[in-house]
């Protein structure tokens, strides 16, 4: 299997990772811990599009405050659909970024980034770059941290089961 | 949206292969050599693709100080394309067509005679209208071998991926958990299961 086949061939575990970082943030009450055991918030917000695995067609596109903890939502993933789109808003220290995931790509969009506070058009893209890098080395840490869960023997053990009660309990 | 400013989104994609010693000198070369070319009326192409500033679109004198940004690399991909509306070479095309067969005594143009028309309307139009410029911010973390291209759409990116990689001899690979578990170091063991796993499902009737 070459390179580019290898990513395309994991590009399903884009929606198993925001399937898991909803889980987590329900059971753990939108507090999650980084590698280096800072804390960051992670909650899912406005929008969330689930499709399922067979037909990509059957689509549920969930639009609320908070369209995760809909009984839809859950019921969408009783049916088998998972999460390919999802805004979410991750928060550290005293910084906020809103950002739209897709899965598949795991390319972010319309991201609202802590406010800036340089001028100049120069410092301007540095400051924003190092912003959307933040976010990113969150987001990395939290696909490491589900990467190594999802190919490790607790997976199958003690996370699917906890996924399973957790869909069928809501 | 873009790099500099506007809304940020984007997709990000990996750099393979080793940057060339003298490779900012390098680089600026090869930009240059595909920086935008204005379209030509005359000419029989519809779009073309290639680097601008990416600060100005319409800055295609690309210089060391306007592409590098420290550990930055900045371009602009600007795509022009001749858009004639249809209803407007529908319209001159009836004109062209009656001039025709007026001047030749014709009733009907044949194939290959309406094809020439055509081609002929379409050039004469092109002198009247300005082409539709598309721009999209790039920015390469030349540390990290990153390259975040703020569009999302993948006929957009396969155009960006084919310039870059004859501009800059370097492969590009998209993003995914693949890539991220690779970067983040995951075990070599753990790394062997990755293409192994199987898609999960939550389906309440799957095997509990």
């Amino acid at each position: 299997m070459d390179y580019v086949d290898r990513i395309e061939r994991a590009r399903f575990l884009g929606r198993e990772f925001l399937v898991w970082l909803w889980h987590e943030s329900e059971a753990k009450e939108g507090v999650l811990t980084l590698s280096n055991g800072e804390a960051c918030e992670v909650w899912l917000e406005a929008q969330l599009t689930l499709v399922g695995a067979e037909d990509e067609k059957s689509e549920s596109k969930l639009k609320s405050a908070m369209p995760s903890a809909s009984p839809e939502a859950k019921e969408a993933l009783r049916q088998g659909k998972l999460p390919i789109k999802a805004k979410l808003r991750i928060a550290r220290g005293t910084q906020t970024w809103g950002f739209l995931l897709n899965a598949d790509t795991l390319s972010i969009a319309s991201v609202q980034i802590p406010a800036l506070l340089r001028e100049e058009n120069d410092e301007k893209f540095y400051e924003r770059m190092e912003l959307v890098e933040t976010l990113e080395t969150i987001l990395d840490d939290l696909l490491g941290q589900f990467l190594e869960l999802r190919t490790s023997e607790t997976w199958d053990g003690r996370v699917m089961p906890q996924l399973r009660d957790w869909v069928r309990a809501a | 949206m873009g790099a500099f400013r506007g809304s940020i989104s984007f997709t990000k994609f990996h750099v393979r292969g080793e940057l060339p010693a003298d490779f900012r000198d390098r680089f600026v070369e090869s930009i240059r050599l595909r920086a935008f070319r204005d379209l030509d009326p005359s000419e029989e192409v519809d779009s073309r693709t290639g680097w601008c500033s990416v600060e100005h679109p319409f800055d295609l004198d690309l210089s060391y100080e306007k592409v590098f940004f420290n550990d930055y690399l900045n371009l602009g991909l600007r795509t022009d394309t001749w858009r004639i509306p249809g209803s407007l070479f529908k319209a001159s095309f009836r004109e062209a067509e009656r001039a025709y067969c007026a001047e030749h005594g014709c009733e009907k143009l044949s194939r290959t005679q309406k094809k020439n028309l055509e081609a002929l309307v379409m050039a004469k139009l092109r002198h009247k209208v300005v082409p539709a410029m598309n721009v999209v911010d790039l920015s390469w973390g030349l540390g990290e071998g990153v390259v975040r291209f703020f569009a999302n759409s993948p006929k957009q990116h396969e155009s960006m991926i084919e310039l870059f990689e004859k501009t800059f001899e370097l492969e590009l690979v998209p993003d995914g958990a693949y890539v991220a578990a690779e970067k983040r170091g995951l075990a070599e063991r753990l790394m062997e299961k990755l293409p192994l796993l199987e898609p999960f499902t939550l389906a309440s009737t799957a095997n509990v």
